[in-house]
């Protein structure tokens, strides 16, 4: 049931009137029901992943809860027996991630593994990969290390927990939340508020224009290009990574908008997941601004846990004695940003074309944390003054030109077709083709290349506003009722005639996760 | 704005946007299914959609048929003129695209509960033992709700808010429609058949090049295939019988041709036992696989064959001797003969090309002269050991008529035969040519200019020219020689005009198509009308001017009784018995006078 369908709609408008009309205790029921009755019309055979997944890590949680509550009550003079409750933690976290990232690996990661050991695919698995099923780990998984590490105290109930991991809006791309932020908006309910229906339908709306009437359209081309690659030349290539570029934030950002908007109508404030990436100055900047949500898993789950952990200690403190200075003390973090980075590559997908993203990632974040000190130094020797705009336009384009030479691996087939078209675009690069009516051969017509670059304007000016602090919608709430109805026909239409009804719809691109 | 009203705003947008849309798509229509207010133009909606376009336009328009073929659109290949003909009524071609026996079945019952029905001829093929309840698309693929049931809100709402990119589309095409059918308007409302102006006017003959116009025959896709759906098929089947003899409808099945390789893919065990139960419900005309169906050139696709061959089936139905029909084409089943007519179905071979086709060269001399000048010329002591040539050696100069009457009735032809054609009609033609022919026993076509005949100056300007023979002259050459249409004014010397000459018959930059066609059209009847008047000779052949043609100028002129069509292109001809298409755009050979008798008669043999 994709967001953009009219059952999605009519799932959506059913559910909010029912929430809001049903006593406020039991609200979340409808949640609940509305979010399995998304899923199983989805797709019912994988409703089982959804169902393991939950009750894996709702009894880890439970199990952690009463060690937890055991470990508090013990004395702190018995150490021993502290020492075996932690054990016995440790063992049942352990245990409930396993079982989880289990299913994960079989679902995503085993036949990649099973073909790169044996090279063949006698082992290979015929399964259903579910909706959303990184999304949901993720999100349970969160959940289990923090009531491991005594965060919060775990669900008891179980159907609670139920609709904390399946929320329905969230399930299928995100964002990735915490139990702490989601859990008790979920349950408890709020009355009803026109301004969160009407932010609620704003957001929405924002989103599926841009899913819609750009995303869509600018995957026409991207998907012919990418489908006989080898027929292109460098320039058609370049334009088929701008295009994919745009694709892929619009629907990403577009599905997450929606989503957004769809939890606001509910009262239930996600968190944010795109912070206007095309502003970052930096890649590391890029990462706190793109997908904030897995960054911040990554962070909080994996990069903690190994900066924590016994190795890493020890080599730090190895390179803080043996090498000393900065770059002493910034070598075990390195590791662990290449490590968590690489980790996100790999969350992309099994195949080496990810691993490399993840690799290009790393490398160059940890290679700017290695040389921070040596630019700083060049800088100044340079007399470059961090604060002035241009620095500031250079860094962007920069960053954009790394970002962009990194989505070549997410998006080719295979890793070195990804090679072999990143050296085309820089060796067979000729501006004429983009004028010689190649771009018109690429299944989208001249006003549908239009609508995507001047859409995409649209996005970027409403986006730098954004960006300088600006509320537009606040003060577009302070101009006449004309302004405003304008406001809400004008997108309106435009999202209904050049995007619901346009010649192109497509899955959302992170649905795959 | 408060929130509150801003929803309410919201909502009131939302609801202006879709009553907008709706009234744009319903007064567009281009499912026709709100009664076309604006366009009327069914030919159009019935593309879109047959299944719900044919259903609105017949609520409509009932009063005018009293009887209906149906079936996919293999049924559209039987000419509704010949059922009418035979039948003595007004029959509508129901036939849908992709149509299952569904489709049929609920079309059928909806046209006998609501409308007199005197006859139904029912088109059923062999993949409808496949196919059964198939609807890909809700809006182009679905079949009306007036004959499939169901929600009135559900259909008209689907048609009401749907993408407007339907209705802009075929506002569009009502701006760009021509007199030839386009992809967006295949129909032939008068007849509710495919309008194949456009196709009928393609020429074909060599089987080579039809075979690399029309790959899939050279090539044909592999795979079984299996009759999941025969169970249903039978049923639908039966169901109709019973609808008919209950209404008191007169009932005719066809079993209608496939290419022989499609019907390959067939098991043998389920054809037979398809073809045992369609027998026990119904008696049927059976067309499946015969010689036929081992002739690409019968067809434009495996399921999809020409109109000649629906029409071949019609006649040998109707008992009509006269017309060329071959003798293993159709075989009427019951009950009693079935288990042996199904035995031999997976035996039956191809004919030898040979038993229906014939090799044909046609000559072609312009000006017969002492003072040769061109290629075009030839002195009248050449062409007289020319054509000596051609009579020693066994060749036999055959008219067009025969080359017609070959393809109609598959009347034979002689052995070695060969078609001398003269352009421009010269006076020369009667002076020295025609004494030849005479001489040898051989018959020849003189494609003349109208405005022309008789005449030693171009027109009224003074401007001398070869002087042409009169009609007086072209009598005297009776049974010798037969006066055929170069165009009566399409052949103009462009040096000797002073406006814009009209030098071949295409039409013009810059000119409307609906001008030229009236042109062309006035042209051709002043042609007719000339020719029978002087000589009671009625013209069935043009020889295209300068030898250039187009789809549209060879579809008027068959639209106007045209049978034969003759280009200047190098080359034989490939003519077939029952297919009259492998009778345009005849090649010729040009002979110049320097070209030797062995040459010649290289040339001309088979």
């Amino acid at each position: 049931m994709p967001f953009t369908s009219l059952r999605f709609l009519a799932l959506v408008a059913l559910s909010i009137v029912l929430y809001y009309v049903i006593p406020r205790r039991r609200r979340w029921i409808v949640l609940l029901l509305a979010s399995y009755v998304f899923y199983i019309v989805g797709g019912w055979r994988t409703v089982f992943y959804l169902l393991f997944t939950t009750g894996v890590t709702y009894g880890t949680g439970r199990v952690l809860g009463i060690l937890n509550s055991r470990l508090k009550e013990i004395p702190k003079e018995r150490a021993d027996a502290i020492n075996r409750l932690k054990k016995l933690k440790k063992c049942t976290a352990a245990f409930g991630l396993v079982l989880a990232f289990g299913v994960l690996f079989l679902l995503r990661y085993w036949n990649f593994a099973m073909e790169l050991l044996t090279d063949s695919d006698r082992f290979s698995l015929n399964l259903l990969i579910p909706l959303g099923v990184s999304f949901f780990t993720f999100q349970s998984v969160g959940y289990v290390i923090d009531v491991y590490r005594g965060k919060h105290s775990p669900e008891r109930n179980v159907f609670k927990f139920a609709l904390f991991v399946s929320f329905f809006p969230q399930i299928i791309q995100g964002p990735i939340s915490r139990y702490h932020q989601l859990s008790h908006q979920l349950t408890e309910a709020v009355d009803l508020d026109f301004d969160n229906i009407k932010y609620g339908i704003q957001l929405a709306m924002w989103g599926l224009f841009k899913k819609l009437v750009i995303a869509d359209r600018a995957a026409v081309a991207v998907d012919t290009i990418f489908a006989n690659s080898g027929y292109y030349n460098g320039s058609v290539i370049a334009f088929a990574m701008f295009f994919y570029s745009i694709q892929l934030y619009c629907d990403f950002s577009g599905g997450i908008d929606i989503t957004r908007g769809i939890a606001k109508m509910f009262g239930i404030e996600l968190v944010e997941n795109f912070r206007r990436p095309i502003f970052a100055s930096s890649l590391a900047d890029f990462w706190r601004r793109w997908h904030i949500t897995l960054g911040a898993w990554m962070k909080d789950y994996l990069f903690f846990s190994m900066a924590l952990s016994k190795p890493i200690v020890r080599i730090g403190k190895f390179t803080r004695s043996k090498i000393g200075g900065t770059l002493g003390k910034i070598i075990p973090t390195s590791i662990c940003t290449f490590a968590v980075y690489f980790v996100i590559g790999i969350w992309h997908g099994a195949n080496f074309r990810f691993i490399a993203f993840g690799f290009w990632n790393g490398a160059i974040i940890t290679s700017s944390l290695l040389l921070e000190s040596a630019y700083s130094s060049i800088k100044s020797r340079v007399g470059i003054n961090d604060k002035s705009g241009y620095w500031r336009v250079f860094c962007v384009l920069r960053t954009s030109l790394i970002v962009f030479v990194g989505r070549y691996m997410t998006r080719a087939p295979r890793f070195l077709t990804a090679m072999s078209m990143l050296r085309r675009t820089f060796t067979d690069f000729s501006p004429r083709t983009f004028f010689d009516g190649t771009i018109l051969t690429l299944g989208l017509t001249r006003f549908d290349i239009w609508i995507v670059l001047i859409c995409v304007v649209a996005v970027v000016v409403l986006e730098f506003f954004q960006e300088r602090g600006m509320q537009l919608r606040k003060s577009l709430e302070e101009r006449g009722f004309f302004a405003q109805w304008a406001a809400i026909l004008i997108p309106m239409a435009v999202t209904l005639f050049l995007g619901v009804f346009g010649p192109y719809t497509t899955q959302f691109i992170y649905g795959q996760f | 704005m408060t929130s509150k009203k801003w929803l309410i705003t919201f909502i009131c947008s939302i609801a202006l946007l879709l009553g907008c849309l709706a009234l744009f798509n319903a007064l567009v229509d281009p499912f026709g299914v709100f009664g076309d207010p604006i366009f009327d133009w069914y030919s159009y909606n019935v593309t879109q959609n047959p299944r719900v376009a044919k259903i609105a336009y017949i609520d409509r328009n009932h009063e005018r048929f009293d009887s209906f073929i149906i079936g996919a659109s293999g049924a559209s290949a039987f000419p509704v003129d010949m059922l009418n003909e035979h039948f003595d009524a007004s029959f509508f071609n129901m036939f849908m695209y992709g149509a299952d026996m569904l489709d049929i079945e609920q079309t059928v019952q909806y046209l006998i509960d609501n409308f007199t029905v005197e006859n139904l001829v029912l088109s059923i093929y062999i993949d409808h033992a496949i196919y059964f309840d198939t609807e890909p698309c809700r809006l182009t693929m679905n079949m009306h709700r007036n004959a499939a049931g169901g929600s009135w809100l559900s259909f008209y709402g689907r048609y009401l808010i749907m993408n407007p990119q339907y209705s802009i589309a075929k506002i569009r095409s009502f701006f760009n429609r021509t007199y030839l059918p386009q992809p967006f308007n295949v129909f032939d409302m008068t007849t509710g058949s495919y309008d194949k102006r456009a196709r009928a006017a393609e020429p074909i003959g060599c089987l080579e090049e039809y075979l690399e116009a029309y790959p899939i025959f050279a090539n044909y896709p592999p795979g079984r295939r299996v009759m999941w759906e025969m169970d249903n098929a039978i049923n639908s089947i039966k169901s109709i019988r019973d609808m008919a003899e209950a209404a008191d409808v007169n009932f005719l099945v066809i079993f209608a041709p496939v290419y022989h390789e499609h019907f390959a893919r067939f098991y043998e065990s389920e054809v037979t036992d398809f073809f045992t139960r369609l027998a026990d419900v119904v008696e049927f005309w059976d067309f499946s696989i015969n010689s036929v169906s081992f002739e690409p050139r019968f067809f434009y696709d495996a399921t999809h064959f020409r109109t000649d061959i629906g029409a071949m089936a019609l006649s040998r139905i109707f008992g009509d001797e006269r017309v060329y029909i071959p003798e293993d084409f159709g075989v009427f089943v019951t009950r009693e003969n079935v288990r042996e007519h199904v035995s031999g179905l997976f035996e039956v071979t191809a004919k030898d090309p040979a038993l229906y086709t014939a090799e044909i060269p046609i000559l072609m001399y312009h000006h017969i002269t002492d003072n040769v000048l061109s290629d075009m010329d030839v002195t009248p002591e050449i062409f007289y050991v020319q054509m000596r040539a051609l009579y020693e050696n066994g060749f036999t100069a055959i008219t067009l008529r025969q080359l017609v009457d070959f393809v109609d009735y598959g009347t034979p032809l002689p052995e070695r035969p060969v078609v001398i054609t003269f352009d421009d009609g010269y006076l020369s033609v009667y002076q020295y040519a025609f004494p030849v022919l005479r001489q040898f026993g051989m018959t020849a076509t003189s494609f003349v200019i109208g405005s022309a005949v008789g005449t030693s100056y171009y027109g009224d300007t003074g401007h001398a020219t070869i002087p042409k023979f009169c009609y007086d002259q072209a009598l005297r050459m009776a049974g010798v020689m037969s006066i055929q249409s170069h165009s009566y004014d399409m052949h103009q010397w462009a040096p000797f005009e002073e406006g814009r000459a009209r030098e071949n018959i295409l039409m013009w930059e810059g000119e409307s198509e609906a001008e030229y066609i009236e042109i062309l059209r006035d042209d051709h009847t002043r042609m007719i009308n000339a020719v029978y008047a002087a000589l009671g000779e009625e013209v069935f052949a043009v020889a295209f001017p300068l030898g250039i043609y187009d789809t549209l100028s060879q579809a008027v002129l068959q639209s106007m009784g045209v049978r034969v069509t003759l280009g200047t292109q190098w080359g034989s001809n490939t003519i077939i018995k029952g297919l009259p298409q492998s009778l345009l755009s005849l090649r010729r050979f040009t002979i110049p006078d320097h070209m030797s008798v062995d040459m010649l008669i290289e040339l001309v043999s088979p």
